[in-house]
């Protein structure tokens, strides 16, 4: 018996596992632990069995939970950062696929111009610039923004 | 009687209830933490399945951008090519009439060629054009090259993977779509 109220109250001391659900009025521990001292002892086993089990439970609910709270915090980290590398992905894509349309359509201007004007040379100039354009691959800038990120030496300059 | 065999049967199996509750409660907590880290990976696999689909799409633009290109290349190409076609065929009719001119000549203006050395003047001699007639046929020249080196710029290879030309470039952005676990 008095194993049973050290075990119980080591058990509320150190881990707070047996939540005191009466907060505030008279503590129920004791009231329980002086009742069994009278009990018979199959009693007393049953009642040690079933705190082992409230405890047990309990821990392992507190220590599931802590899992279960680590496991949402690292989802959520990565969840965020797997979005932030899209929206960074797709703004870049789309400026550079912007930036890659204004070129080509400034070069079929020069081109038609070139062509009204029977201007061989220039008609080749814009050609050979369409055919550079083409032949670059958009997805460069992800390897050159990667570069640079990654760089220690990385600086930005604002002129 | 009854009603104690009731109150006893219940102290006891009170009890035992009450542990076998716990103890399933006890696996219920750890299932549910299973249940909730598998649902944390289905999460991130579906952020990376996005990822990936951003990845395409931007493929896919590439592609459009590729083909409106061409395409309207190919536009100016067609109408450089009418004129050169034009040009050629007047040509062929001129060579048609020169050469029938230069069969159906005299004995003596055959004659005095042979001493002059004088040869037959094929109007598709290149030499012979004017020079609005040779940057013609620069631009046809020029707009078949140019359209023949854009079309050989390629994406994706014949087992629809991306070309060893791109795929550097589309390896760094889906190191970049691949999230944090790579990191």
């Amino acid at each position: 018996m008095k194993n049973l109220g050290k075990k119980l109250l080591s058990l509320t001391k150190k881990g707070n596992a047996i939540p005191n659900t009466n907060r505030g009025e008279k503590p129920i521990l004791p009231a329980v632990l002086k009742a069994l001292e009278k009990a018979p002892t199959h009693v007393v086993d049953g009642v040690t069995n079933v705190f082992s089990q409230v405890t047990d439970y309990l821990q392992t609910a507190e220590v599931e939970t802590t899992k279960r709270t680590e496991i949402a915090a690292k989802r959520d980290v990565a969840i965020e950062a797997l979005q932030n590398q899209r929206t960074a992905f797709e703004l870049l894509m789309k400026l550079t696929f912007q930036e890659r349309a204004a070129v080509i359509q400034k070069q079929f201007d020069v081109l038609d111009r070139a062509m009204a004007s029977g201007d061989v040379s220039t008609v080749k100039s814009a050609l050979d610039g369409m055919v550079a354009v083409i032949q670059s691959s958009p997805f460069k800038s992800i390897q050159e923004m990667q570069m640079a990120m990654g760089s220690k030496d990385f600086v930005v300059r604002l002129e | 009687m009854a009603g104690g065999t009731a109150i006893l049967g219940g102290v006891i199996a009170g009890p035992a209830l009450a542990i076998i509750g716990y103890s399933a409660a006890s696996k219920s907590e750890k299932a549910l933490t299973e249940a909730f880290e598998m649902e944390s990976e289905i999460r991130e696999a579906i952020e990376q399945v996005e990822n990936g689909n951003a990845l395409l799409v931007s493929i896919r633009e590439r592609s459009e951008e590729m083909r409106a290109v061409i395409s309207d290349l190919r536009a100016r190409y067609l109408s450089v090519l009418s004129n050169a076609e034009k040009m050629v065929s007047i040509k062929l009719a001129q060579k048609g009439e020169a050469e029938a001119a230069w069969n159906q000549a005299g004995m003596i203006t055959k004659a005095l060629r042979k001493v002059k050395g004088a040869k037959f003047q094929d109007p598709l001699d290149f030499t012979s054009f004017s020079q609005s007639e040779k940057d013609l046929y620069s631009l046809l020249n020029l707009f078949g090259v140019a359209l023949y080196r854009m079309i050989k710029v390629k994406i994706l290879d014949e087992d629809g993977l991306v070309t060893t030309e791109s795929e550097g470039s589309v390896a760094e952005a889906r190191l970049l779509l691949k999230g944090s676990n790579s990191q």
